[in-house]
């Protein structure tokens, strides 16, 4: 297994040990969404602010900060006009953050994006890359991501779609581009409220029942089991690459 | 029911094994009339206790756990074992946070400032908080709301640490260079920093003091 699955899959475990350590009385384990922000403030004692700008916490080569980690406050900070926007995305971000501290935690690493990968990500055109843009984030915020989407959407939903590892990528893509029957088996996700699902403006990716959250979630998962099978699926690698990219920052398919 | 001399006898052994013994279920294995005694003597144990061999896995567990967390923020933070102490209190009662400041709010008199309350309760669970700016009424209030005493919760907020947090502003989230997320603005969407904020100055001066 290459260390970037490894990575991924350390990021799900961790994601599922700290959902089974949420106080039952603050989420029943079952029920979707995931209250994400209860369990950042109830569970994890962070405040989840909306602020209008977090330009001042970018650095060069970022036009733009969905959220911040503030340690040492125990705040997570995230930015208002998205979360006005689009509410599956301010969860995300959040999930995201929660990441950074649960995982920075447990390893003495650098805990902001390197530098260099960063120039180079500045540099890639969105859309016509040899390589997903994803794929070029630093791994600490790839970790992040996993963790977020583990937590999001607990593989465990997902296995009760009928979305399982030897279906592997292409299974889970047709299920989340399929039609309601197939969607309507995970659990409480039709019954997810439109502002989740109004994550992913295009309709390549975005699927009404199974919800925008969902849906990056799933584009996680199958970056992860792209990565541990990375001969036979390559295709489906820059696939999920592109999925993710849209699904976490919104650009609609075509439009760079 | 076994005896506490037998039950200590197994719960070192577990815990020099690495095991973790669970103290809830020894003290439950005990007799009613024996179970302070065992209480005091596996608190007396822990207190000179050598680190058992754990396994990395099991440390790395423990030291990623909510209690270690939370013990790990009082140690850094300045208010005392506040930050054990309040969410462990909170869950008690199984009081979100947003609800224990609704009801400190209203005690206070500010029901209608919640959210500033929210704010500062934040600061004493979080241990960024100055115990000593902290007003009486406040303590007064908040231990109606935990259901305990005001004089625990000064008494916890005095416990010496090591003086304030150590980490700096750790930005770790981005988007991608030149693509805004969202290039339209819902309707209906205010900025926050559009309007005056209300004048919280009464209320501050609670948690903060004269000159807070």
């Amino acid at each position: 297994m290459s260390p970037a699955a490894r990575r991924a899959q350390r990021a799900d475990a961790i994601a599922l040990r700290e959902l089974a350590a949420v106080p039952r009385w603050l989420w029943d384990g079952e029920s979707l969404p995931v209250p994400i922000e209860s369990i950042a403030e109830d569970h994890y004692g962070i405040l989840v602010e909306e602020h209008h700008s977090l330009d001042a916490f970018a650095t060069a080569g970022d036009a733009h900060v969905s959220g911040v980690l503030l340690r040492a406050r125990g705040r997570i900070l995230v930015d208002a006009l998205e979360a006005a926007r689009a509410p599956g995305r301010k969860r995300f971000t959040i999930a995201h953050e929660l990441g950074h501290l649960v995982l920075d935690d447990e390893e003495a690493g650098p805990r902001v994006g390197q530098p260099d990968l960063t120039e180079r990500r500045a540099r890639r055109p969105v859309g016509a890359c040899d390589q997903p843009a994803a794929l070029a984030y630093p791994p600490g915020e790839l970790e992040a991501n996993q963790f977020a989407a583990a937590m999001l959407m607990p593989a465990r939903h997902l296995r009760a779609a009928g979305i399982s590892r030897r279906e592997r990528a292409g299974g889970a893509l047709r299920r989340i581009r399929g039609g309601r029957g197939e969607a309507a088996r995970v659990p409480g996700v039709a019954d997810w409220p439109n502002s989740e699902r109004q994550l992913l403006p295009c309709g390549f990716t975005h699927s009404p029942q199974l919800g925008a959250v969902g849906s990056v979630a799933v584009a996680h998962y199958i970056l992860y089991f792209a990565r541990s099978c990375a001969n036979e699926v390559n295709g489906m690698r820059r696939m999920a690459g592109k999925l993710l990219t849209i699904g976490l920052y919104g650009i609609p398919e075509g439009a760079r | 029911m076994t005896d506490a001399r037998t039950l200590l006898s197994a719960f070192k052994e577990e815990w020099e094994a690495g095991l973790r013994p669970d103290v809830g279920a020894f003290l439950a294995a005990a007799s009613a009339g024996q179970r302070g005694e065992l209480a005091h003597a596996i608190e007396a144990f822990l207190c000179d206790a050598p680190l058992p061999r754990y396994d990395g896995g099991t440390l790395e567990q423990l030291e990623s756990s909510q209690p270690v967390r939370e013990a790990e923020r009082a140690f850094d933070g300045r208010a005392g074992t506040w930050p054990l102490l309040l969410p462990a209190l909170r869950r008690e009662g199984r009081l979100t946070r947003s609800d224990a400041a609704r009801r400190l709010a209203t005690e206070l008199g500010f029901s209608g400032a919640h959210e500033r309350v929210h704010e500062h309760l934040h600061t004493m669970e979080y241990g960024t908080a100055d115990p000593l700016r902290i007003s009486r009424r406040v303590l007064v209030a908040l231990a109606r709301v935990l259901g305990t005493t005001a004089a625990r919760l000064e008494r916890a907020g005095r416990v010496p640490t090591l003086g304030g947090p150590t980490r700096g502003l750790m930005p770790t989230r981005r988007g991608l260079p030149d693509a805004p997320p969202f290039s339209e603005v819902p309707s209906g969407y205010r900025q926050p920093d559009s309007h005056r904020p209300p004048d919280w100055a009464a209320l501050d001066r609670l948690f903060l003091g004269a000159d807070g």
